[in-house]
């Protein structure tokens, strides 16, 4: 059988492209907890343990070359244990991809098209997603590679345009009140870290998978120097309370800027930025969910399983959330992201144990010590 | 068979743009450029409308519009009043022929009587509601506001690129207006703690007042001087133009200002120096509960105008001159301190140095700050240069 394959720059541009479309959303380090002026600094520290989720991901995924979550599961557990851990991180894929859809659908809905249905809004952003899908993994590789540049020069753009209007003061104190209003905003950027559970189903398409684990984290390095940037800059231009409170603070921060006199209402490319940032989000969660549910019913081929899913998206990006009120609370680091964070690792420290009891003597992975016992 | 069925639904697709719910037909759809918010008598809120007239801005382009004697005006000023901001909008729609658009608002106009009482319902409204940007500028309008609304103005097609262009051109010229130029920074200062709110400030002139001696067209009923200084979200009063000037002074935003001096050698004469380069620095000496801030301005200007006998070209002198620049900038600044302690309003951001720069000391007494700031005392320390004298060394000798 035909296997595709992606290379080491495709999959750092699909990691980048879905934790910035994150950031440029609703920029959780702000909005979330109470940093206020000092996100930056809990969106910089965030790193740490979102490198250390990832590092978790990847080192067993390169410990299985050629093999995606849901067949090293089921060789490391057997086949019913093993199925059911990866039923959960299906659950995860569908999940990340529902909610992603709704945030970017309810921006569109209430800034842009508030009387456009909102069904209609998913169902033709996750039909384009279905036909990169179709298409296969290599198709949606090279999309990333068309996309990526385009992505980067509109990032930039949301970034330095907004510049003219800085106000360096805004930034100041520094750590006034101490650590702990960090804290909180540190969990919500680290629970978004469970877009690398989609290294477990594209690692055994990666050309080199070896070098799967150090991609995964330059993009979460790069992702995480633009989240800095943002948390900045919003700051700056907006000032910590104006930007805490809205609801979506990039976009704020852009419909707020007047580059001239003649050269406003430039938004129109964070939200492109956005839209582009979450087709690729969608498409890498559609193909890791259906290749992952292909190979626990053991079929041949996951494309069948394309356009069924689709639609289950569609209806779980409605029927999740009652309003945008529930939508928000995904992002309350005090409730949901702990449970998150724990349905993104539960399966990880099973699958390490396992690991470990079975053959701890030889081919041991960097960043394993740690999990003796 | 697929194949030709989803070639034909993505054919379909395309006649039928996603946006079609939302559609927009530009010929069902006025403009709106100005927004004003007042009272009405009964304590209800009044919204202003301005909107770009087509038929009558296309009539002034063809010169007169094709054989109608009717004069139609490039703007039509409408209102409503409601129990809240956007009630009071959509009321408008009532009276409105078209659906009324307030994405292109480039103005935003508070009433006196209106932000006394506290403008915070509009604020929310703005924020909140997706059409109006906090690119608008915002203002607080002394005088009657329906005559504002409905004033056509000399040289400008439209109320609000009058008003935009009129405080732009002042910023560059003069510090007699107040920097808050777009309803974000407005929100910001608000919400940032140890520095008030202050608006530009616009007087709606009586129709004679306007006229004045001149009779040659129309007369532009604004006149944009001084600003409005809030505690909190609520007026509490005006700062004239010479205070409005200490105020930048204070805040390093003089771009460009005039000065008219004595002359040193005979008091009678004059002279008139325009500034173009100055900054602040602001630094707070916190002994205890005693707060004071040192205030060192510096300024640099050119001789404009010269009606002293002599202007020899002697360290003394200039020197003279120099002191004499600084003592006026030294007294703007003065009006403006001491009209924000009689107000009770830190809008020089005193509070806001000490909460970024003294935090622990902000923790003390930041809650109390506005009862603090009229006994905050500020040391005046004025650098000022005059570095150029124009085209001519020494002024004309008359035999």
């Amino acid at each position: 059988m035909f296997t595709e394959k992606i290379v080491s720059r495709q999959l750092f541009y699909l990691l980048f492209i879905m934790r910035v479309t994150i950031v440029i959303s609703v920029l959780p380090v702000l909005t979330a907890g109470e940093a206020l002026q000092d996100a930056w600094i809990a969106g910089a520290v965030s790193f740490i343990p979102s490198a250390a989720i990832v590092t978790l991901i990847g080192a067993l995924t390169i410990a299985f070359p050629g093999k995606s979550l849901v067949q090293y599961s089921q060789e490391l557990l057997g086949s019913i244990a093993g199925k059911f851990i990866s039923l959960i991180y299906l659950g995860i894929f569908l999940f990340m991809a529902g909610t992603d859809l709704r945030i970017y659908a309810e921006v569109l809905k209430t800034g842009f098209l508030p009387e456009t249905p909102i069904s209609v809004i998913m169902a033709l952003v996750v039909f384009v997603a279905v036909l990169v899908i179709f298409g296969g993994l290599e198709v949606l590789g090279r999309t990333a590679d068309i996309i990526f540049p385009i992505f980067l020069l509109m990032i930039l753009g949301s970034l330095f345009f907004p510049l003219i209007h800085a106000d360096f003061q805004n930034i100041q104190p520094v750590i006034a009140r101490g650590w702990s209003p960090l804290f909180l905003a540190i969990v919500a950027p680290t629970s978004v870290t469970a877009q690398y559970a989609n290294l477990t189903m594209l690692a055994p398409s990666l050309d080199e998978q070896h070098k799967t684990l150090k991609v995964a984290l330059w993009s979460l390095l790069a992702a995480t120097f633009v989240l800095v940037c943002f948390a900045v800059v919003v700051v700056l231009v907006l000032g910590p309370d104006v930007g805490s409170r809205a609801a979506f603070p990039v976009f704020k921060m852009i419909r707020a800027t007047r580059i001239s006199e003649f050269l406003e209402r430039v938004e129109i490319i964070t939200i492109f930025a956005w839209g582009l940032g979450l087709f690729i989000a969608l498409s890498v969660n559609l193909y890791s969910g259906s290749k992952g549910l292909s190979q626990v019913f053991g079929l041949q081929d996951n494309r069948p399983l394309i356009l069924p899913m689709a639609v289950i998206w569609v209806v779980f990006g409605i029927q999740g959330y009652r309003d945008f009120f529930e939508v928000a609370q995904v992002f309350d680091p005090a409730f949901f992201d702990p449970i998150f964070i724990t349905a993104l690792l539960f399966p990880m420290l099973v699958l390490w144990t396992a690991y470990l009891y079975k053959r701890p003597w030889k081919k041991q992975p960097r960043g394993t010590t740690q999990n003796k016992g | 068979m697929l194949i030709a069925a989803l070639a034909i639904f993505l054919t379909v697709l395309t006649v039928l743009p996603s946006g079609c719910w939302d559609r927009r037909e530009p010929d069902l759809l006025g403009l709106i450029t100005i927004a004003a918010f007042d009272l009405d008598d009964s304590g209800l809120i009044k919204v202003y409308a301005q909107l770009a007239n087509p038929v009558g801005a296309g009539q002034q382009q063809n010169g007169g519009g094709g054989g109608s004697n009717e004069k139609r005006t490039s703007i039509w000023a409408l209102e409503a009043t409601g129990h809240t901001v956007y009630q009071a909008i959509k009321n408008m729609e009532l009276r409105s022929t078209r659906e009324l658009l307030w994405t292109h608002v480039e103005v935003v106009l508070f009433s006196e009587k209106l932000a006394r009482r506290g403008i915070r319902p509009v604020l929310d409204f703005i924020e909140r509601e997706p059409q109006i940007r906090l690119i608008a500028r915002p203002f607080v309008v002394q005088g009657e506001m329906g005559r504002l609304m409905q004033a056509e103005f000399p040289l400008e097609q439209f109320g609000a690129t009058a008003l935009s262009k009129q405080i732009i051109s002042i910023r560059d010229e003069l510090a007699y207006t107040s920097d808050t130029d777009s309803v974000r920074v407005m929100l910001h200062h608000l919400t940032t703690p140890g520095w008030e709110l202050d608006l530009p400030r616009i007087v709606v002139l009586e129709e004679d007042e306007a006229n004045g001696n001149n009779r040659a067209g129309r007369q532009n009923p604004a006149l944009i001087s001084g600003m409005a200084v809030f505690r909190g979200d609520k007026l509490v009063g005006f700062f004239d133009y010479k205070e409005t000037a200490g105020y930048m002074w204070l805040r390093g935003e003089v771009e460009q200002h005039v000065l008219v001096l004595q002359c040193p050698d005979h008091e009678e004469d004059l002279l008139t120096v325009q500034i173009f380069e100055s900054r602040v620095e602001l630094t707070p000496q916190i002994n205890g509960d005693e707060v004071r801030f040192k205030a060192a301005i510096f300024a640099e200007g050119r001789i404009e105008e010269f009606y002293c006998q002599d202007l020899p070209p002697e360290d003394e002198f200039i020197a003279s001159l120099n002191r004499r620049l600084a003592t006026a900038i030294r007294n703007e600044a003065a009006a403006g301190l001491e009209k924000g302690r009689e107000l009770g309003a830190d809008v020089f951001g005193l509070g806001n140095i000490i909460y970024r720069t003294r935090n622990k000391d902000w923790q003390r007494f930041g809650e109390n700050w506005i009862e603090m700031f009229p006994e905050v005392m500020v040391d005046l320390d004025v650098q000022a240069v005059i570095r150029r004298h124009g085209l001519n060394l020494a002024p004309i000798k008359i035999r």
